[in-house]
């Protein structure tokens, strides 16, 4: 199982083993689908690699999006608004929609619960 | 009549100088007898701003692995010139507390703001800066010319808004042509005022058009690329609508390819929340 470092983690990865604290606790166990609030608990806790389920050789598994592509298309016109102005034939800025899109999307899912 | 930038930062005696502590804390770095002491001393005296800088030195923004309990263990650590960039971000958003600003929602100015600086200082990082505070300042301020406009012209502010929110046009472009000058230059002139270096003016005056800084090229491509991204990041606009146009000049300058990852922009949503947490 290929072992990443800390920059390296993206949203969605499966933890292959236990990370643990500085006190050999585990603060997160194996098997966890990793969300941003579990990278910024590395972050905070300074564990610099964690190893990923996957294949040594790049292919990671990602954890499909929770958001479903139907709630992406459908607030997809309303950041394309805010996004009207900017030039998004430039890579990127095409990255950084995809990321406002998300953003947008879970602001919006979040204001209903 | 329409101000000029220098009417609109003498119609301001409340902001036309810099937040006092700070001036304190320059007159200290000024003096070659003075030393680390000292900074902590002029630092301690304002308990608002020791609490604020060690909240910000202990949060994720550092990752220290101990906690830091005093201004002087914090200047050791952290570095003076360091911590002086972030006494001054500190001071300044404390200083327009007491500015009455009815027309703009000061948490989500300063909300953008911080996520601006916040990002400068992530690119900073990344690049390799010595010193990435001084990034996280200039990017912190590069919109502090609207609140100048807001105090000072209000009338002439709030049209501007109202227009760019309206899909005229990019607020900055409407601001020059409803008054001759934008919120950079605004800005750029309030910190000319204070005396503030360059190599944080020019950023602030330039951070919409980088392709004619030519002294700070990288630090004013930096502060532009920031704004954007905390923009698209959805942190709160701080009055622009829309997302800006991103500049190829200034994206070829932070020469930026690897900066296109998830990554990026996990880190700085760590900071940004680390910073409001922390200071605002």
């Amino acid at each position: 199982m290929p072992v990443l470092r800390l920059e390296q983690l993206q949203v969605g990865m499966e933890l292959a083993d236990d990370v643990p604290d500085r006190n050999g606790q585990p603060l997160v166990r194996r098997g966890t689908v990793l969300s941003e609030k579990d990278l910024r608990r590395f972050k905070m806790w300074g564990v610099s690699e964690v190893e990923i389920v996957g294949s040594d050789d790049n292919e990671i598994k990602v954890a499909p999006l929770v958001i479903e592509p139907a709630l992406l298309e459908r607030y997809r016109p309303e950041v394309r608004e805010i996004f009207q102005r900017a030039n998004l034939e430039h890579p990127f800025m095409a990255q950084l929609f995809q990321e406002s899109l998300i953003r947008y999307v879970r602001q919006r899912m979040g204001d209903k619960t | 009549m329409t101000p000029s930038v220098t009417e609109l930062v003498e119609s301001c005696p409340a902001v036309a100088s810099p937040p006092s502590v700070y001036i304190r804390i320059s007159e200290v770095m000024g003096d070659p007898y003075s030393s680390a002491a000292d900074f902590g001393t002029v630092v301690s005296e304002d308990p608002g701003l020791t609490a604020r800088l060690l909240r910000l030195v202990n949060s994720a923004f550092y990752n220290l692995p101990t906690e830091i309990d005093s201004v002087t263990r914090a200047l050791a650590v952290v570095g003076t010139e360091q911590l002086y960039d972030l006494a001054l971000a500190t001071s300044v958003m404390t200083m327009f507390d007491d500015v009455p600003c009815e027309l703009v929602d000061m948490e989500s100015f300063w909300r953008h703001s911080l996520a601006t600086g916040v990002a400068c200082r992530v690119l900073a990082t990344r690049r390799g800066e010595p010193n990435v505070e001084r990034l996280f300042v200039a990017g912190l301020l590069h919109d502090i010319g609207r609140l100048l406009m807001l105090l000072g012209n209000p009338e002439g502010a709030k049209e501007a808004l109202e227009s760019a929110r309206s899909g005229r046009d990019l607020l900055y472009r409407v601001e020059d042509q409803l008054m001759g000058y934008n919120h950079a230059d605004a800005g750029a002139a309030l910190l000319k005022a204070w005396h503030l270096p360059e190599i944080l003016r020019e950023p602030v005056a330039k951070h919409h058009e980088p392709r004619t800084a030519h002294r700070f090229m990288s630090e004013t491509a930096m502060v532009h690329v920031a704004d954007i991204t905390a923009h698209g990041m959805l942190m709160a606009g701080g009055g622009e609508p829309f997302v800006p146009p991103l500049s190829d000049a200034a994206w070829m300058r932070i020469d930026g390819a690897d900066l296109i990852s998830p990554s990026t922009f996990v880190d700085i949503d760590i900071q940004y929340t680390a910073a409001v947490q922390s200071i605002l």
